[in-house]
């Protein structure tokens, strides 16, 4: 059982129940729009007769107080409410809710690389971060090892369980589960390892920060992923930045949310040995709040971005939530064998311009499809 | 209208470590719902300046912060409040000021904290 506060757990229910309100409904079988097929709890006839009244097609009549009606779905709450009915509730196998297609993994052309097979599997992606929960849907088939450099506070399963949100809803932008519920990453197989480095409020330290680049390097993982800056520098970062660089991991981070400005990439994303990614919205423009710069090199999703958080999902917006698309292609590269250098080379080289400036998109939008060698001109 | 938002600052020494913690609270003493807007990780900022007017101190130097936006929402009455380390400061006499980094919203509250020679 993982912990969380109860302003959060609070949050969560609500968005999730949200979810379920719109796309359970709409996800469920009925003959015409609208209509849903209930079980009617009755306790007099004149329950019965008004489920009756109401019903499109009476499904079966019980030996018991009730019956199986198909209604629109509007009547359902009035017969609910009404003291001559015990209970309405929806019949058959509640469904899980099918998966979405997000608007990053879509306009990135993921999905076509996941229809061709690829998928990550082998890449070991570091989200170096709050932490990741651990027991996640569609995350925990994907998790590995995990380390924290901040211990989570309160009594989770796991040092390096999330108590913020912000990592968990990265990891699943980078590599969620391809199952039947929820979300995919823009690689769906490979392993996600927690470096908890962030504190509750998403905040941590230089000296963690790098004690969490190093360790990354030090296991012989692919990818560290690093939703996070400041507008200000560290030599202890960089240096570990170097030394993580040099062992072969692909650093990527976000440019930074001080816009509207130019020449304003933050920390680490700003050092050679990192990818600065900015972040663009659904119509392609430059997300309002994405830093940009020379530095900038490529640009992924980061508007309004569906994903994973403890116990459900949310919609999350930064540069924090363009990182990870990146980093899941980068896994995608280097599962089929592609060094850090090449990797970042062939993302940039196969990157769709989309008009912006080069410090607004450096070589353009992700493009995981291209990345990879698929046709991904349906775009 | 007088600003809706009220901070307070307070300090705690802790005992054993020669560090101070740093308390500042927002509360909402308005009517109406504040909703309060952030680029970034970053919630609050705390900075110690000397007698002589110089920045001694500031408790975002030397830490990064998730990228993401954030949104925080005080209803009438409700304060919420950051916690910031200040450790092994100098002996000396400060004014401290923490203030919200909200992108849409201002507070902060200062306060005078003496740092007693260590025996």
């Amino acid at each position: 059982m993982v912990y969380r506060d109860p302003k959060t757990r609070r949050d969560v229910l609500k968005a999730a129940g949200a979810a379920v309100a719109t796309t359970g409904l709409a996800g469920m079988a009925s003959a015409t729009p609208g209509t849903v097929e209930v079980n009617v709890g009755y306790s007099d006839d004149s329950g019965k007769r008004a489920a009756v009244a109401e019903a499109d097609q009476v499904v079966r009549e019980f030996n018991f107080d009730a019956v199986t009606v198909r209604v629109n779905e509007n009547a359902v709450a009035g017969l609910r409410k009404r003291p001559d009915v015990r209970y309405v509730e929806v019949n058959g196998t509640m469904h899980a809710l099918a998966q979405q297609l997000t608007w990053g993994i879509d306009r990135t052309d993921s999905e076509v690389a996941h229809a061709n097979g690829d998928t990550g599997a082998g890449a070991d992606i570091a989200i170096l971060d709050t932490g990741i929960d651990s027991d996640h849907p569609d995350l925990q088939a994907n998790l590995g090892a995990g380390k924290a450099f901040v211990k989570s506070r309160g009594p989770y399963a796991e040092a390096w369980d999330d108590d913020n949100d912000h990592g968990t809803h990265c990891a699943g932008i980078a590599n969620a589960d391809d199952n039947s519920q929820g979300v995919k990453g823009v690689s769906t197989e490979a392993t996600l390892h927690a470096v908890k480095v962030l504190d509750k409020r998403g905040s941590g330290s230089f000296s963690d920060i790098a004690a969490g680049i190093e360790y990354t390097a030090d296991q012989g993982w692919d990818v560290a992923s690093m939703s996070l800056g400041a507008s200000s520098g560290s030599q202890t970062v960089k240096d570990a930045c170097t030394y993580a660089d040099d062992r072969g991991v692909f650093l990527v981070a976000a440019a930074g949310n001080s816009g509207p400005c130019t020449d304003c990439v933050g920390y680490p994303a700003a050092y050679s040995e990192c990818m600065a990614v900015s972040s663009s919205a659904s119509d392609d423009s430059l997300s309002g709040f994405s830093s940009t710069g020379p530095e900038v090199e490529i640009v992924a999703p980061g508007t309004d971005i569906y994903s994973t958080v403890p116990g459900g999902y949310d919609t999350f917006s930064g540069t924090s939530m363009a990182t990870p698309h990146v980093a899941g292609a980068a896994g995608q590269l280097m599962a089929n064998g592609y060094t850090n250098a090449d990797a970042r080379s062939r993302l940039k080289s196969t990157a769709e311009d989309i008009g912006l400036a080069s410090n607004e998109q450096g070589s353009g939008l992700l493009d995981t499809a291209a990345a990879l060698g698929y046709d991904s001109s349906d775009n | 209208m007088s600003d809706p938002l009220v901070a307070t600052l307070t300090v705690a020494p802790m005992a054993e470590d020669v560090s101070l913690t740093l308390i500042l609270t927002v509360e909402n003493t308005g009517r109406e719902q504040q909703d309060l807007s952030f680029a970034d990780g970053q919630r609050a900022e705390f900075v110690a300046v000397d007698d002589e007017g110089s920045e001694v101190w500031r408790w975002s130097d030397g830490r990064m912060f998730a990228m993401a936006l954030g949104r925080e929402t005080l209803a009438p009455d409700e304060s919420v409040t950051y916690e910031a380390e200040w450790s092994s400061p100098p002996a000396g006499e400060y004014e401290v000021t923490g203030s919200l980094s909200a992108t849409d919203a201002d507070a902060s509250a200062t306060m005078t904290v003496v740092v007693p020679e260590q025996g």
